[in-house]
């Protein structure tokens, strides 16, 4: 049943998070039935517990009553919820217009849906205890619900409308300011009109109906989320800056006015038990009251009865004896003196048929006097003579005269002679004074004098300007005259005739008017009323021992609604804050970017803390450090390269010297986790406080050891560029050279030559020698030089075959040994036969130049020896001689130049350096490696080792 | 009285050839392979009337010979200086020579490179002429 005062609510959140929610993603499903069901259930559970502590009973039954508002609240909430969906999230002014729509029908529905439910629940004469005042004020009510409904839609409509053209935002504003206020001056008036209605007819501030409560709730939160740039997302924000205060306004108005509802309801439960109570008290009253006016008629009866009375004033009223008469008078007047004091009368009177007063009685206490005969109004002589025509007895109220005066109930009884035929004798009147005769049957005590019964009688043709009106005391009656002019309303109504139960200002016993509620009974064939009175008090003081409960309630919507709102604020707020901070972290990452913030101040400056330093995770993580424990200056210290630290720490000296703010750095680290060399780029500001002290240093540290290391090696790249252009340009300047050389010689010589022929000399061999050794060098450069060339640019392949090296290399140096007479190589190899698979023509050309640059810059003493050794996979060829040797610095360039002039001891100035590169580009093409060793003094190993050996077969 | 020319030059050749053209144009002619037996030839035979210096040697090459030679016996002696190097101009600019010549060259502009730093043979050659 609790549940029932939340469906609404949660109805509306269902259907609002429906489009907000992508439902086939798990988690945002989970978060949508967290808040649904969380917040229905804390709800609910409070109610429920609140309930339980303070022992409302009238819970349940609220909830009961409450019941039927639900159709017509769930549509509402779906409608709201909608509207709060599309408000922050609006797509179009297509939605606007759907909301629009929905907003109608919803309003239609919801007036049919209280119409309807009270018409059927009329047909069936199903009646829900204690409920149909409220369904009947529902039915009421839903015309000015409905007008709330229509307002609240419109108001959403145009919100939207504003929304969807956001350049707008002051005339969206505008509008829905005016929107706002023309539904509070709707609101208002329909307060006004129901509070209105109270006071006049019912006098109570009787109910503050719950369609308005609901609207302002809705509308209060649909402000809240327009309000609320946090869940109406940054959109809002633009054009609605936030309202707290406007917010906690409407919360409160909104819980005031579900609290105060909550109060009314409260008020008309009492209310109808307070009714019950009065009516049945009523109730007692007047059948009490009937039977008092009976039992005076039966007190008639009895005297009319008495045969000797009626004997005595029979005697009396006979003509003519006068002694006789005179004697019956004396003993009649004895006879009434001793009138039995059980009997309830005040006076008695004793009329002959005539109606003429003979005798009379009065009472005082248990004392009985004559009286004075003082004349009969004619209404009693009227009431006397109708009595004697008819002979019967009768009731006559007797209104008083003066306002001293007590009200009488007379009764009025012909007396019958016994004779056949009897006539009338006389009558007797009983005057009873009601206020000490009935006080003790039908007044009742109250201690707070909170509830009374008083009796009216008015007589608008004999009395119409007062009202005498008897209260009815435990003490006694207090008689009074109320004027009809007077704001004693329940007597007014009295008068005028209105029965039943009545709400308005009682008089009772004080002269101010206090609200009551009363019934009002009419005593049949008589002038009286008997109404009975009971101040509102009485009704409002049970509900006082509840109010902590309503408050309590009260408080409990106010929270959860808050709670809901908070949640969901907060839900969003915290994923628009984890979605920013992966965001960062993720671009922290990319960037390999870290941040740091260093304080400086004095009372850090001394200690190693924790917070010294505080660097974000992407920080740790490119230091590789681990999180978890505490970073100080000093481990990072630890952490710089040390050849950098140094550099490092006289930078940032210099900087806090200069009062420099730009921190721009890069340094090496040796990564903590794996000892790695990392570059990283540091980027900061250093604040200095009003000292000129730094405070802090803030910034971010970039791991640029890849763009380093490219920058490096580009570095690198370009000296080995500029080394290779300055080599070929060498190179070039060398061949130059030695192409001019020849040249020049051979122009020197042909011009000699010519000079010969022209004297008629014979050119001789010494001349043609001469002329022919520089040709021979310039073809030797030149094919070597095309040979380079071609190494260099790949285009020189080389054809494999298996061959027998010591016999390719026996081969070669016996060609050298032919050619010279001197035999001065030699072939040393411990091996009779070595496969390996090289290309014949260009091994053989290789250890040819070796040869013959051993041969051209040795001596003709020094002996060469051509050795092949197996070492582990590989052959080595060695060309080793034993001459000057080469020194370490023209070592290093023999390949990159053809530095002819290095070392020579002999004549011969044919390129080496080109032989040499060429040797060596053929060995690479082998897969084998060249290498030289020489030591000045001690001769030179040119050698090289080629792969893929062939086991000695 | 014959003129002397000391030629200093590595290529033998070169050397076998100027000195049979240069004395057949009545200079006579004193040839060294590199700088240190230029030396020795000038503290053998006396000083020349002009040195015919080859740039790229062995053991002593033209540069440092024409440092030396300068530092040791002043600015009186006219040299030229053959170089085949490929840029003439950075390597004999700014050196104390009174010619140069770029290999390969023609014997005319050697002569007449000669004549002009030998002042009195034009008058020799003119009356052979």
């Amino acid at each position: 049943m609790s549940f029932c005062i939340f469906l609404p609510f949660l109805l509306g959140l269902v259907g609002g998070n429906l489009y907000t929610v992508d439902m086939f993603r798990r988690e945002d499903f989970s978060a949508l039935l967290t808040r649904i069901f969380g917040g229905g259930v804390v709800g609910v559970a409070l109610v429920v517990l609140m309930g339980w502590v303070f022992k409302i009973q009238l819970l349940t039954q609220l909830l009961v009553d409450s019941l039927p508002m639900a159709p017509g609240s769930a549509l509402f909430a779906l409608v709201f919820g909608l509207a709060l969906t599309k408000v922050t999230k609006v797509q179009g002014e297509r939605w606007a217009w759907g909301l629009f729509t929905v907003g109608w029908v919803g309003l239609l529905c919801t007036g049919f849906s209280f119409l309807g439910l009270q018409g059927v629940f009329e047909r069936w004469g199903v009646s829900i205890p204690h409920s149909q005042g409220v369904l009947a004020t529902l039915g009421q009510q839903s015309p000015g619900s409905a007008f709330c409904f229509f307002l609240v839609s419109l108001g959403f409509f145009i919100s939207n409308w504003g929304r969807t053209s956001p350049g707008q935002s002051w005339r969206s504003k505008g509008v829905a300011a005016l929107c706002l206020s023309l539904f509070l001056v709707a609101a208002m008036l329909h307060l006004i009109y129901w509070m209105g209605v109270s006071c006049i007819f019912e006098g109570s501030l009787y109910l503050i109906p719950y369609p308005t409560v609901l609207v302002i709730l809705g509308l209060s939160l649909g402000l809240c989320a327009r309000e609320w740039p946090i869940i109406a997302g940054p959109r809002a924000f633009d054009l609605y800056p936030i309202s707290a205060g406007s917010i906690l306004i409407l919360l409160t108005v909104s819980g005031l006015g579900l609290g105060a509802y909550l109060f009314m309801l409260y008020a008309n439960h009492y209310r109808a038990r307070a009714e019950r109570e009065l009516s049945s008290v009523a109730q007692l009253k007047e059948v009490e009251m009937v039977s008092w006016r009976n039992e005076c008629l039966q007190d008639g009866y009895i005297l009319r009865n008495n045969r000797v009375f009626v004997n005595f004033v029979e005697r009396y009223f006979s003509p003519p004896l006068s002694s006789e008469r005179v004697e019956a008078g004396r003993s009649l007047a004895e006879w009434l003196k001793r009138y039995p004091l059980d009997y309830q009368y005040d006076q008695v009177l004793l009329l002959d048929h005539h109606g003429a007063t003979r005798m009379g009685f009065l009472r005082q206490g248990d004392r009985v006097e004559v009286s004075s005969l003082l004349p009969l109004s004619s209404l009693i002589q009227d009431e006397i003579r109708g009595a004697v025509q008819d002979k019967k007895l009768r009731l006559v109220d007797l209104p008083s005269a003066r306002p001293d005066q007590p009200i009488y109930l007379m009764v009025v009884i012909p007396l019958i002679s016994a004779s056949p035929g009897g006539s009338v004798v006389g009558v007797v009147c009983l005057w009873i004074n009601p206020e000490i005769y009935l006080t003790p049957l039908i007044s009742w005590s109250n201690s707070s004098g909170s509830k009374w019964t008083s009796l009216l009688q008015y007589d608008h043709l004999r009395d119409p300007f007062f009202i005498h009106q008897v209260n009815l005391r435990a003490d006694g009656g207090v008689r009074s005259h109320i004027s009809t002019g007077k704001k004693d309303l329940v007597s007014v109504m009295a008068a005028s005739g209105v029965t039943g139960i009545v709400a308005g200002f009682g008089a009772g016993f004080s002269s101010v008017p206090v609200p009551v509620i009363a019934d009002i009974r009419k005593i049949p064939d008589s002038l009286w009323y008997v109404v009975t009175q009971s101040t509102l008090v009485e009704v409002y003081t049970p509900l006082k021992l509840h109010i902590w409960g309503t408050v309590g309630l009260m408080m409990t919507l106010i929270v959860g609604v808050g709670m809901t709102l908070f949640a969901i604020s907060t839900e969003s707020r915290e994923a628009g804050l984890r979605e920013s901070e992966g965001f960062l972290k993720e671009t922290q990452l990319v960037a390999r970017l870290g941040t740091f913030e260093v304080n400086l101040s004095p009372q850090f400056e001394s200690s190693n803390q924790v917070n010294l330093f505080r660097p974000s995770l992407i920080y740790y993580e490119m230091m590789g450090l681990d999180s978890s424990l505490p970073l100080t200056i000093k481990n990072l210290q630890d952490l710089v390269y040390p050849e950098d630290l140094r550099a490092l720490s006289q930078y940032i000296q210099r900087l806090l010297s200069e009062q420099a703010s730009k921190f721009d750095q890069t340094y090496r680290i040796l990564r903590s986790k794996d000892g790695e060399l990392r570059w990283v780029h540091s980027v900061g500001r250093i604040d200095y406080d009003h000292h000129g002290q730094p405070s802090r240093i803030i910034g971010t540290t970039q791991d640029v050891t890849e763009s380093k290391c490219l920058a490096l090696e580009l570095l690198a790249a370009k000296e080995a560029a500029e080394a290779a252009a300055e080599s070929k340009a060498r190179f070039l300047d060398i061949a130059a050279h030695e192409l001019r050389n020849p040249v020049t010689a051979l122009s020197l010589l042909c011009e000699l030559a010519e000079r010969r022929v022209l004297k008629g000399q014979l050119i001789n061999t010494e001349l043609m020698a001469r002329i022919q050794e520089p040709l021979k060098r310039l073809s030797y450069l030149v094919v070597n030089l095309l040979e380079f060339s071609k190494l260099e640019r790949g285009k020189i392949s080389i054809d494999l075959q298996r061959v027998d090296l010591v016999k390719l290399a026996s081969r070669c140096i016996s060609e050298f040994q032919l050619r010279c007479e001197n035999p001065r190589i030699s072939l040393l190899t411990h091996e009779s036969a070595i496969y390996v698979d090289l290309d014949p023509v260009r091994i053989n050309q290789v250890i040819s130049n070796l040869i013959e640059n051993a041969l051209k810059y040795t001596t003709p003493s020094v002996l060469i020896e051509v050795k092949l050794d197996l070492i582990s996979e590989a052959v080595r060829v060695s060309v080793v001689d034993h001459g000057l040797g080469i020194d370490q610095e023209k070592l290093d360039r023999i390949f990159s130049s053809i530095d002819l002039h290095t070392n020579k001891n002999l004549a011969s100035s044919e390129g080496v350096g080109l032989g040499l590169s060429i040797c060596r580009g053929i060995i690479e093409l082998h897969g084998g490696s060249f290498q030289i060793q020489s030591k000045l003094g001690s001769g030179s190993n040119f050698f090289f080792e080629l792969p893929s050996v062939r086991s000695t077969v | 009285m014959t003129q002397k020319i000391l030629l200093i030059d590595d290529d033998l050749n070169i050397l076998f050839a100027l000195a049979i053209l240069l004395e057949e144009e009545g200079y006579q002619i004193w040839t060294a392979e590199n700088g240190v037996q230029g030396f020795e030839m000038i503290k053998a035979q006396g000083m020349p009337d002009l040195i015919l210096l080859d740039r790229r040697m062995p053991t002593m090459n033209g540069v440092q010979f024409l440092e030396e030679f300068r530092a040791a016996y002043g600015l009186g002696v006219p040299i030229i200086m053959m170089t085949a190097a490929g840029d003439i101009e950075t390597c004999v600019s700014n050196l104390p020579i009174q010619g140069w010549l770029s290999k390969p060259f023609l014997l005319a502009s050697l002569l007449l490179l000669i004549r002009s730093n030998l002042g009195n043979d034009l008058v020799v050659s003119w009356r052979r002429y």
